[in-house]
């Protein structure tokens, strides 16, 4: 792979030869990426860059992006590169690692922080929690970016009060494909003042992401404040020493319960109730199967352990609900909420069981990717969101489709996902995850994406909203048309905005890695180049 | 075919007017945005025939002008190029109430009245701007991001999914809606999630002022109606005295509603709709009024409301402030009074609250940090002086944001907009005002009138993309040509 | 080679670049400014400096898919093998990065192109003289001071290693000096002590390493000594951990125990023979060294298959630095009257490296002494200590070189040095 002589010559001017990298070593660690369920497909098909770069301004970030639009040459930008998406899937491509860009300050009075596309969750957690603040960490792990999270996915259970990762954003300064900059929001009038992202007129964040984003198809962040909320952070205590890191939790200000049913409709009638209470920071259920993989000792142990226990689990159904409770007004406010939550919990029934007092996983979610752990891959075959109701209707079915697939998938029981409220209850997240080795038979991960595929399609079946939007494998080519083609329309933006096709193609359609798909693929053949 | 017969096609005859009395009551409104007429106002009662009329102005590159409201505020809906007004007001359906998740579906035409006793006779009630006009579309105001009374509610918007003709020609759902909507349709989807599909849509018709499409119903959040209920009243001389105490209260979650209003706004929510009992009231109010509500939740009301009272006196002695009252001296009731003036439409029976001074008002509104606010309450009365516009007049309104993360900061000028001289000095007032308030940051989400003559030159990156963007949603540029940057 | 590729191949497949490796344990992450973990990767910032890049090239040379050069090169050798990256990745993923990255460096041997040139002058001097400054090796007691005489024949055996006994004499001298005061016999190798081998070990000369460690094995077991003690973290951990591994054989085959000398001094502090009479009045923080911290857990030698879901036949113990040693130095420091212990940010199985290990020193001396000015930064802005204080005399080194580069005012110390003032003797 490579790119023309004078192109990186160009590159290298605007950085300085230390950030920049043609070597084969560098770009080898920069073909496949992390997380995704296409990751074993892309053994064959990934991709090395041509170079990878190291900007440290938004400055640098534009002009990069003129060299490539001069020159033709696609990029691609990264954050932690946890997705596969980032991997390069057309030649000679400039990898854009924004790492250096770690910029990071906390407006404390007014609850917002901005940051550059290199600063990382759990930094930004650090500094907020010593601030009475507190972000959201999402699902996947604080060890993801900040910006490359907000702009692509950002789904966590303390989106019950905080919204998802969407509404989090609030001034944003945005390089487009061209290399034209644009801003969101009030810095669009004071390039100083991140403080709110509404547009002017026109909400233009509705272009930056949607369900998801673009994946880095639409030009590169350099800046964004993420709106951070009240959280008596200075009360934990950090404690132990890996793998038993966690907090401390301070029972009198922050708390889990937990409530075990012989149901998911039971699990879902309580997450209801207690949500009309108005009573909680984070309202979800969690499978069990977390259980095994926090305590498990080893893979072996885990494996063990989990087939001699899923006989039992099968039969007995538990499902856990859990609820954080967290004294923003101090200790009576966790009196009389815990006083709701026995009410609550004493009506609708469940067997209430006070939480440990110790976080892990979910205010700087340190055990995120033992999901990983008993597989060697995770993906969600389900990922939803609409209200608790409908998550709860699609979560049932989506355990059956699972189970059609197992093997190769860990056989697991129940409702094999977590659902979460959001906004308070007027919104809901519901994910079945899935676990396999995506490596040692070739065909177990074939077998996975037939799953995927007909899990797509068994939500246009059911008319529930597939989640999966973004363009991670052949979704949106698939619910497309039912969505109002709404993939077309993103494509006939994208196109304004990066007339040289160069911003991670072929984002937002992506290939179907081989899988018989049985669709008409025909729309999208004016953008194969 | 002339346009007109193509309407009457569309809509029936009942439904078409080019009657310049009628296309009168279109061409203006109560802000100072100069009147301008249109051609036609169709009203059309289903999204087939929206799409139709889209259609049709497709192809003669007629103007839509989408109005949903009997009465408009801000100018948002005056042509600028004539057209035809889309008048969505026989589309007043509230098509269905979803008590399980909180949400109801609403069409273009249901006003805030008409909302609010649909939802109290099932013990809900909708996410109120202050003051609502009652033939004021909920629609409209949730899509035009009026501000919520409520910061408790952290995640702010009360939009949720919807449907909408898209310039182009087509009927679009956004959200979960996409996949569909519950209410025994038979789908799995109940249309709750407002992102998607692909991109978030719905905020580019979100502060749109018409220019991106026309909704045919959204689904928007609604709330449990509190039963029990406690208000306070904390008097200041000066609005930076209230400021700590609002992040305070912000960074505790506690309350309800949360609002500062100086004495003559707070005089003309509390009037019985007249000149006299307003400047009677004046005279018995604090030149500021930070009002909490406390409410109860459904479990256990009178205990968070205990805890709640505790946390705000905490926080009031913290500050040394002994001014924590439950009543407004001379004003027996109040304390039940505010509660159902905040949770309610204005009564049609009554004067609006913004006309009663003086006939009208001119609104300057934008958002800005809390600190900040009092900063804008000295320039901007300051201007008012300067155009010998008695300072005490100017109405004031601090809105916390989410916990007190922003605010939304309006000032309001009263005038009799029979008065010529008035209606000049409130032009030239307003212009400066909003001139001076911008170079201090004020930031306006929402320019409306004159507003975007100011701020889209500034944002030369933004409105590049925003004009390319609706090139791409409205390439006959159709929807409201002529407003904002368009 | 003594790692099978094959055995780690599931895991450099299934990184799912988390990126954990580069990161302190987001519990433990308590600011911007020192969230990080991976020298390697903090300083040269492109992934093929951290361990899920690593993975990427391991695959490529496995796979033949890539060339040696000396970039390559870097990018294998330019790490201390500090074990933060194995930490992080066992926590949640399971994987065990550590073998991979010493899997290349034992192929890059193999094939001909490795260690670096600095690492080959090394091992020639540790060929020729048994000791890694290339002097003659029966001088390697004379660092013994006068009022200190080894037993001919003890339960304890003091394992001097390289530095302390031809570098920095006065860390040998402390430390024989403190066993003295605490009543323990102990025997010393003498010039049959060899270089342990670790830095053989870690830059991929694995004969060589096991040439040392079947020399020093004999040595030990012919001197009847039960419990072998350490004052160098190097050494502590090489017969500890990599003599088993090189040998085929577990920690508890070894035929004696060994212990590092702070978990030796720490056991006489609590068994009372250790007392600590004169204040030492310094604010201080400690750095726990990487191979005395999370990398001393015991080895338990492993044959089997991996199959599928990465599961190995039989189960694999994991080594997740649980269970190093960070709490006998601190009851140490912490038992010293007048002396204030602070703790950096990033403590124990978190401990950001000194930068010396693995090779790094002798080849890239400008990534340690940038990594040991990171971790003196760290002292300053977190603790305000006067000292840093470590129980390995490489990570002393290190900071002193560093401290000398930047004109530092702290200073450094070894454990052995503080615990000798605090006992009433200085020399």
């Amino acid at each position: 792979m490579s790119i023309l002589k004078e192109a990186y010559q160009a590159l290298e001017s605007i950085v300085g030869p230390e950030f920049i990298s043609d070597d084969p070593g560098v770009c080898e660690s920069y073909r496949k990426g992390g997380y995704g369920k296409n990751r074993p497909a892309l053994e064959g098909q990934a991709l090395k860059p041509a170079c990878v770069i190291l900007p440290g301004s938004t400055e640098e970030v534009r002009q990069i992006l003129k060299v490539c639009n001069q020159y033709k040459i696609a990029f691609i930008p990264i954050g932690c590169f946890g997705i596969t998406t980032q991997a390069p899937k057309v030649p000679d491509v400039v990898s854009i690692d924004l790492k250096r860009m770690d910029y990071l300050e906390i407006d404390e009075k007014n609850m917002y922080a901005t940051v550059g596309p290199g600063v990382i969750y759990a930094q930004l957690q650090a500094e907020c929690l010593k601030r009475g603040l507190a972000t959201e960490g999402p699902g996947c792990g604080v060890g993801a970016t900040v910006i490359g999270n907000h702009l692509n996915a950002g789904v966590g259970p303390l989106e019950y009060r905080m919204g998802w990762a969407q509404r989090r954003m609030l001034g944003v300064e945005w390089v487009l494909p061209d290399g034209d900059i644009v801003t969101l929001g009030s810095t669009s009038q004071d390039d100083e003042d991140y403080f709110w992202g509404e547009g002017l007129g026109p909400d233009l964040r509705g272009v930056l992401r949607g369900t998801f984003g673009w994946q880095g198809g639409l030009g590169i962040v350099t800046k964004m404040a993420t709106k951070l909320f009240p959280f008596p952070g200075q009360e934990l205590e950090r404690t132990g020493v890996s793998p038993e890191t966690g907090f401390n939790l301070p029972p009198h200000l922050i708390k889990w319960i937990n409530v075990f049913y012989p149901s998911i409709e039971e699990a879902a009638n309580a997450m209801f109730e207690l949500s009309k209470a108005q009573v909680g920071m984070a309202l979800m259920t969690a499978p069990f199967t977390w259980r095994y993989f926090s305590k498990a000792e080893s893979k072996e142990s885990f494996h063990q352990r989990w087939h001699q226990d899923l006989p039992k689990l099968e039969k007995d159904n538990p499902h856990m609900m859990r609820i954080m409770l967290v004294g923003l007004a101090g200790t009576r406010q966790m009196e009389y909420e815990e006083r709701v939550v026995r009410d609550v919990i004493g009506r609708v029934g469940g067997d209430l069981r006070e939480g440990r007092p110790f976080d892990e996983s979910w205010i700087n979610n340190a055990d995120a990717h033992r999901i990983m752990f008993p597989g060697g891959a995770e993906t969600s075959m389900k990922f939803h969101f609409d209200s608790l109701d409908a998550s709860m209707e699609l979560a049932k079915a989506a355990a059956e489709l699972k189970r059609k697939y197992t093997p190769p998938l860990i056989a697991d029981y129940g409702i094999p996902g977590w659902l979460q409220m959001g906004d308070f209850g007027h919104v809901a997240f519901c994910e079945i995850l899935v676990y396999f080795d995506p490596t040692t038979d070739p065909n177990d991960c074939y077998q996975h994406e037939v799953g995927f595929v007909e899990s797509t399609r068994q939500d246009l079946e059911l008319r529930a909203y597939c989640g999966l939007q973004g363009s991670y494998g052949p979704e949106p080519q698939i619910i497309g048309p039912a969505y109002g083609d709404y993939h077309l329309k993103e494509k006939e933006l994208q196109e304004v905005f990066d007339p040289n096709g160069i911003s991670n193609p072929p984002r937002p359609l992506d290939y179907a890695f081989g899988i018989d798909l049985d669709i008409d693929l025909s729309p999208m053949d004016k953008y194969k180049k | 075919m002339a346009v007109k017969e193509k309407l009457v096609k569309i809509v029936g005859s009942k439904n078409v007017s080019d009657n310049p009395k009628e296309l009168e009551k279109y061409s203006k409104d109560y802000s100072i945005c100069s009147p301008r007429t249109p051609n036609y106002v169709a009203r059309p009662q289903t999204a087939e025939e929206i799409l139709k009329i889209v259609q049709l102005a497709n192809e003669t590159s007629t103007p839509l002008i989408p109005s949903s409201s009997g009465v408009h505020l801000t100018g948002g809906a005056i042509p600028n190029l004539g057209g035809i007004m889309v008048d969505l007001s026989k589309m007043n359906k509230v098509l269905y109430i979803d008590e399980h998740n909180r949400k109801a579906r609403i069409q273009p035409g249901v006003t805030w009245s008409q909302l609010q006793t649909a939802l109290a006779k099932k013990g809900y009630m909708p996410l109120f701007p202050l003051g609502a006009h009652p033939q004021k579309s909920v629609l409209t105001s949730h899509l035009e991001r009026e501000r919520i009374l409520i910061p408790r509610f952290e995640f702010d918007e009360p939009l949720l999914t919807t449907e909408v003709v898209w310039p182009r020609g087509e009927i679009f759902r956004t959200g979960a809606a996409a996949a569909g909507i519950g209410e025994d349709t038979g789908s799995v989807a109940r249309g709750a999630f407002p992102h998607g599909p692909g991109l978030d849509w719905w905020r580019m018709f979100q502060g749109a002022q018409g220019t991106f499409g026309i909704l045919t119903w959204a689904n928007i959040k609604i709330e449990i109606l509190p039963e029990v209920n406690k208000a306070f009243f904390m008097p200041f001389d000066d609005a930076g005295d209230a400021i700590e105490l609002m992040y305070r209260i912000g960074r505790k979650v506690i309350g309800y509603e949360l609002l500062l209003l100086n004495r003559i706004d707070l005089a003309a929510l509390l009037s019985d709709g007249t000149t006299k009992d307003i400047e009677d009231l004046k005279g018995m109010l604090a030149p500021w009024t930070l009002i909490l509500v406390c409410s109860g939740a459904p479990v256990l009301p009178k205990e968070r409301i205990e805890y709640e009272e505790e946390t705000l006196r905490e926080i009031a002695n913290e500050l040394s402030l002994s001014n924590v009252q439950t009543s407004i001296a001379g004003l027996p009731g109040v304390e039940r009074r505010i509660v159902d003036i905040l949770r309610s439409a204005w009564p049609k029976d009554k004067t609006y609250w913004k006309w009663a001074y003086k006939g009208v008002s001119q609104d300057l509104f934008f958002l800005t940090t809390m600190e900040k606010a009092p900063m804008f309450v000295d320039a901007v009365t300051n201007i008012a002086a300067q155009f010998d516009y008695p300072m005490a007049d100017v109405g004031c309104y601090i809105q916390p944001i989410e916990s007190g993360r922003a605010c939304h900061c309006e000032f309001n000028f009263f005038y009799d907009p029979a008065n010529d001289s008035e209606v000049a000095k409130i032009k030239a007032l307003y212009a400066e005002a909003a001139r001076v308030a911008l170079g201090l940051g004020a930031f306006y989400s929402r320019p409306y009138g004159m507003l975007a003559d100011l701020v889209y030159p500034r944002a030369t990156g933004y409105t590049m993309m925003l004009k390319k963007t609706k090139n791409v949603i409205d390439p006959n540029n159709i929807m409201n040509p002529g407003r904002l940057c368009f | 080679m003594l790692i099978d590729f094959e055995t780690y191949k599931w895991d450099a497949q299934n990184c799912i670049r988390c990126t954990n490796c580069k990161w302190v344990d987001f519990i433990w992450m308590a600011s911007l400014r020192f969230s990080k973990l991976c020298p390697s990767n903090a300083k040269y910032l492109f992934d093929s400096y951290a361990a899920n890049g690593r993975y990427d090239i391991a695959l490529a040379m496995a796979e033949n898919r890539i060339e040696y050069s000396p970039k390559l090169l870097e990018e294998i050798y330019a790490c201390t093998l500090g074990g933060a990256c194995d930490v992080k990745c066992l926590r949640n993923v399971g994987l065990e990065p550590s073998q991979v990255l010493e899997w290349m460096r034992q192929k890059a041997v193999d094939d001909g192109q490795g260690p670096m040139p600095e690492h080959k002058a090394v091992a020639d001097k540790i060929s020729k003289n048994k000791n890694r400054y290339g002097l003659d090796n029966n001088s390697r007691a004379k660092w013994l001071p006068a009022d200190v005489k080894p037993a001919e024949k003890a339960d304890v055996l003091y394992f001097v290693g390289c530095n302390s006994s031809f570098k920095q004499k006065q860390l040998a001298q402390a430390t024989a000096k403190l066993l003295k005061a605490t009543g323990t016999e102990f025997m010393i190798l003498g010039e049959q002590e060899w270089c342990c081998g670790n830095q053989l070990y870690n830059t991929g000369l694995v004969d060589q390493a096991r040439e040392a460690a079947e020399h020093n094995l004999k040595a030990i077991k012919d001197s009847g000594a039960k419990t072998v003690i350490a004052s160098c973290a190097e050494c502590f951990q090489t017969l500890k951990v990599l003599y088993p591994k090189i040998m085929g054989k577990s920690t508890a085959d070894l035929g004696f125990e060994v212990l590092h000398f702070t978990e030796y001094m720490d056991q006489q502090l609590q068994a009372g023979k250790l007392k600590f009479n004169t204040p030492v009045n310094m604010r201080v923080t400690y750095q726990d060294p990487c191979r005395l911290g999370r990398m001393s857990e015991p080895w338990t030698h492993w044959e089997g298959k991996r199959g599928k879901y990465g599961i190995f036949d039989p189960p694999k113990p994991r080594r997740k630095g649980t269970n190093g040693a960070y709490e006998p130095a601190r009851n140490i420091l912490n038992a010293i009257p007048g002396l204030q212990v602070e703790e950096m940010e990033r403590r124990k199985d978190q401990a950001w490296c000194c930068g010396a290990g693995g090779g790094v020193k002798d080849a890239f001396n400008d990534l340690a002494l940038w990594s040991a000015q990171e971790r003196i930064e760290e002292a300053k802005e977190t603790t305000g200590a006067e000292a840093i204080i470590s129980a390995c005399p490489y990570c002393k080194e290190n900071f002193n070189d560093a401290i000398k580069a930047g004109k530092e005012k702290i200073q450094t110390y070894d454990i052995a040095e503080i615990m000798l003032q605090a006992i009433g003797s200085k020399k």
